[in-house]
């Protein structure tokens, strides 16, 4: 017995995939709690009950204000999170660095049928 | 697929997406499959480079000396008598004591109160302290 997941032709079961990337070198919106800092990315109409959001992979920097920048590692690393705020809208998010975060990171919405 | 370049208030690129179907916004624009404008300013029908502003880093105590010791050009009596001149007393005592050793920062007053202290005991000119803060040691550089 093991692990239920996807059948075996799972591709047919997918209705569309998108894709892209973020490279924000500074002006990440500001906001509170998850959307500390955010970027709106704006996709084509999908069915948010059927698609699924997430980060594939990501680099980012914190400035110290004074000019100065930081590729972070494990223990302060800004982690970007995926979601969709509504059927057109990605919301790229982080909600845990300080100072002012640059951001890179690639996307993919998967919708299934 | 449709790939968009997606641009900020200020019309740069800071997005590239790869979309199922069209999408009509004035902040998205479309692109050529191979095309990666990130970073660029769509301006009247085309991406422009954008020039990066210069930032400069923070340096320690010791790059800081060097860099005025190289601008000045000073000898080592020169560099001597730079650090016993009476004069500068308390400006090196406040350097000693106030300043970290790894944080000299360019714009800080500290910066320009020590650059002022060395012009005004004439161990550099103003033309000189100029050319040190063009110098200054930048981000990537």
């Amino acid at each position: 017995m093991g692990i239920s997941t996807f059948p075996a032709d799972s591709s047919s079961q997918i209705a569309s995939i998108q894709e892209g990337y973020v490279g924000i070198a500074s002006g990440l919106s500001s906001g509170s709690g998850q959307d500390k800092f955010y970027y709106d990315v704006t996709i084509s109409a999908v069915d948010t009950t059927k698609a699924v959001a997430t980060v594939v992979g990501s680099f980012s920097f914190t400035a110290n204000g004074e000019g100065t920048y930081y590729a972070n590692y494990a223990s302060s690393a800004i982690v970007p999170y995926a979601r969709l705020t509504s059927s057109t809208n990605l919301r790229i998010h982080t909600g845990n660095p300080n100072g002012s975060p640059r951001l890179m990171c690639s996307w993919k919405v998967v919708e299934y049928a | 697929m449709m790939r968009y370049a997606q641009i900020n208030t200020n019309s740069i690129c800071i997005a590239v997406s790869n979309l199922k179907g069209e999408v009509t916004a004035a902040h998205m624009i479309p692109i050529a499959d191979d095309a990666n404008p990130i970073g660029k300013k769509w301006e009247n029908g085309t991406w422009n480079d954008v020039a990066t502003p210069i930032t400069y880093r923070t340096i320690n105590k010791m790059e800081a000396i060097k860099l005025v010791i190289t601008h000045a050009g000073m000898d080592a009596a020169a560099e001597e008598a730079m650090y016993d001149d009476p004069n500068l007393s308390l400006l090196w005592k406040r350097w000693n004591n106030w300043v970290p050793y790894d944080d000299i920062n360019r714009d800080k007053p500290d910066v320009a109160e020590f650059l002022g202290g060395l012009i005004a005991a004439g161990h550099m000119t103003q033309a000189q302290v100029d050319a040190l803060m063009a110098d200054w040691p930048k981000v990537g550089g």
